[in-house]
C-alpha cells in the first residue's frame, strides 16, 4: 500500500511538472514533442501576458468574462458536494448515522468551522453560521481550483490590436501554442479564477457589509444607527457631544472602507499569486513552479479564513453592546 | 439557582466589542502579510536580477527564502493577537483617577 502510496506521488510530481511546462503558454519555439517542448522551454526567456480586468469569450453574440465560467465551476463543484454530502441525511438512511466518504469530509468542514464560530459570536453563531461557513467553502473552492491545469493556460488565440505586445504562434499537432517570440497573437484562456477579476471580491465585500448591518440591526434595533449618527450626543454633549458626533460619522466611513479593504485584500492575494505562478513558469519552468503552487494553496486557504474570520469579527463587533466600552 | 457542575460545557459567551476589534486587527494583517513579503521579494529579485544580469536565481532564491519568512510572521502576529485578547484590557485615565 505504500508503495502505490510512494509511485502515486512520484506520477503526481511528474504530472505537474509536465503540466506546468506543456500547458503553459510561455512555451518553446516549434516544439513538436512534449519532452522537446520541457528542454525548449527551460531555455526561453519571455514576459508572461498578465491582464488585470477578465478577458471575454465571444459565444455567438455573447460576450462571456471568463472569470464568469471559473465561477460557475466553483459553485457546481460546492453544488456536487452539498448533494453527495447529504444524500444518506436527505433520504432518512441508517448510513447517514455513521458518516463516510463526501459526507465526513462535509461533517468534519462544518463541524470545525462552526465550533470556530461559536467562540467567536457566542449563541448567535447558530444564526449567521450559514453566511460565513458559505463565505469560507466558496472563497476556499474558488482560490483552489485555480491551480487545477488548464485554468489560465488553455485557450483561444487571438490576434492583438496593432501596437499591443503579442507573442508568435507554432503549430503543436492539432493545436497551437504561443512562443517567445514577439508576434501578433495572445491568449484568451477559457478559465479564469473567481477572485483574480475585482468583481468577485467586491460583491462578496458589499455581502458581508451589508450582512453585518443586518445582523446588527436584528441585535440592538433601529438604535444601532445611533452609533454613526450620534445626535443624542450632541444634544447633551456639549464639546464632548460634537467630538462624540464625529467619531460616529469616522466609525460610519469605517463601515465603507470594510468594503474597500475585503474586496482589495482577497483580489490582491489571489491575483498576485496568479502574477507569481506565471513569473515563476516563465523563469523557470521546470520543478520550481511546484513548490509556488504549495504555497498557493496556503494562500487560497488563508484567504478564505480571513475573510469568514474578519466578517465574523465584525458582526462579533457591531453586536456587541457597544456603550460597555 | 443551580450552580453548573464544575466541567459541565456551558455554551460560550462570544467576543466583546474590545476582542473583537483585536481580532479583526490581528486576521486583517495576517490576511496581507504574504503578499507584501513575496511580492517585495519578487519585485526586488526580479530588480537585481536586471541590474546585475544573474537571472532568474536572485528571484528564485529571493521569492523561495520570502515563504519562510511569510510563514514565521503569520506565526508570530497570530500568537500576538492571542497574547493581547488573553492580557486584561488598560486602564482609562478616568479609572485609573477613581
Amino acid at each position: 500500500m505504500r508503495k502505490v502510496g510512494t509511485v502515486l506521488v512520484i506520477l503526481l510530481a511528474i504530472g505537474l511538472c509536465l503540466f506546468s511546462c506543456v500547458l503553459s503558454p510561455v512555451t518553446s519555439k516549434g516544439a513538436t514533442g512534449a519532452i522537446k517542448a520541457i528542454k525548449d522551454t527551460m531555455g526561453s526567456v519571455v514576459q508572461p501576458h498578465i491582464q488585470m480586468p477578465a478577458e471575454f469569450l465571444h459565444i455567438g453574440p455573447v460576450r462571456i468574462p471568463n472569470s464568469l465560467l471559473g465561477t460557475l465551476i466553483a459553485d457546481l463543484i460546492l453544488i456536487v458536494g452539498a448533494v453527495a454530502g447529504t444524500r444518506y441525511i436527505r433520504a432518512g438512511r441508517p448510513e447517514a448515522w455513521v458518516p463516510r466518504g463526501v459526507q465526513n469530509v462535509v461533517e468534519w468542514i462544518f463541524e470545525g468551522v462552526s465550533g470556530l464560530l461559536r467562540d467567536v459570536l457566542g449563541e448567535r453563531a447558530e444564526r449567521m453560521a450559514p453566511l460565513l461557513i458559505t463565505f469560507f467553502i466558496f472563497i476556499l473552492v474558488a482560490n483552489w481550483i485555480e491551480l487545477f491545469p488548464g485554468f489560465e493556460s488553455i485557450g483561444i488565440i487571438e490576434e492583438v490590436p496593432e501596437g499591443a505586445h503579442g507573442l508568435k504562434v507554432v503549430p503543436l499537432g492539432p493545436i497551437q501554442m504561443l512562443t517567445s517570440e514577439e508576434g501578433h497573437y495572445t491568449l484568451v484562456p477559457f478559465l479564469r479564477a473567481a477572485n483574480t477579476d475585482l468583481n468577485v471580491p467586491l460583491a462578496l465585500a458589499l455581502v458581508s457589509v451589508f450582512m453585518t448591518q443586518v445582523y446588527a440591526v436584528q441585535e440592538q434595533g433601529w438604535g444601532y444607527f445611533n452609533r454613526f449618527i450620534n445626535i443624542r450626543a450632541l444634544k447633551h454633549g456639549g464639546a464632548m457631544g460634537i467630538m462624540d458626533f464625529v467619531v460616529g460619522l469616522l466609525e460610519g466611513m469605517s463601515e465603507v472602507t470594510k468594503i474597500i479593504s475585503f474586496a482589495f485584500r482577497l483580489f490582491g492575494n489571489i491575483f498576485a499569486g496568479m502574477v507569481l505562478l506565471a513569473v515563476i513558469s516563465s523563469l523557470v519552468p521546470f520543478l520550481a513552479p511546484v513548490i509556488f503552487y504549495l504555497l498557493e494553496v496556503f494562500v487560497g486557504f488563508i484567504q478564505a479564513f480571513v475573510f469568514m474570520m474578519l466578517t465574523a469579527a465584525f458582526i462579533a463587533v457591531a453586536t456587541a453592546d457597544h456603550g460597555a466600552h | 439557582m443551580e450552580e453548573p457542575r464544575p466541567g459541565a460545557e456551558r455554551e460560550p459567551r462570544g467576543l466583546s466589542w474590545r476582542e473583537g476589534a483585536i481580532i479583526a486587527e490581528g486576521v486583517a494583517q495576517i490576511g496581507c502579510l504574504t503578499v507584501v513579503v513575496i511580492l517585495g521579494a519578487l519585485a526586488l529579485g526580479l530588480w537585481l536580477d536586471k541590474t546585475l544580469g544573474t537571472r532568474p536565481w536572485l528571484t528564485l532564491g529571493l521569492v523561495l527564502g520570502s515563504i519562510p519568512v511569510s510563514l514565521a510572521l503569520v506565526v508570530y502576529v497570530a500568537l500576538k493577537t492571542a497574547r493581547r485578547i488573553q492580557s486584561p484590557p488598560e486602564k482609562t485615565l478616568e479609572e485609573d483617577e477613581v
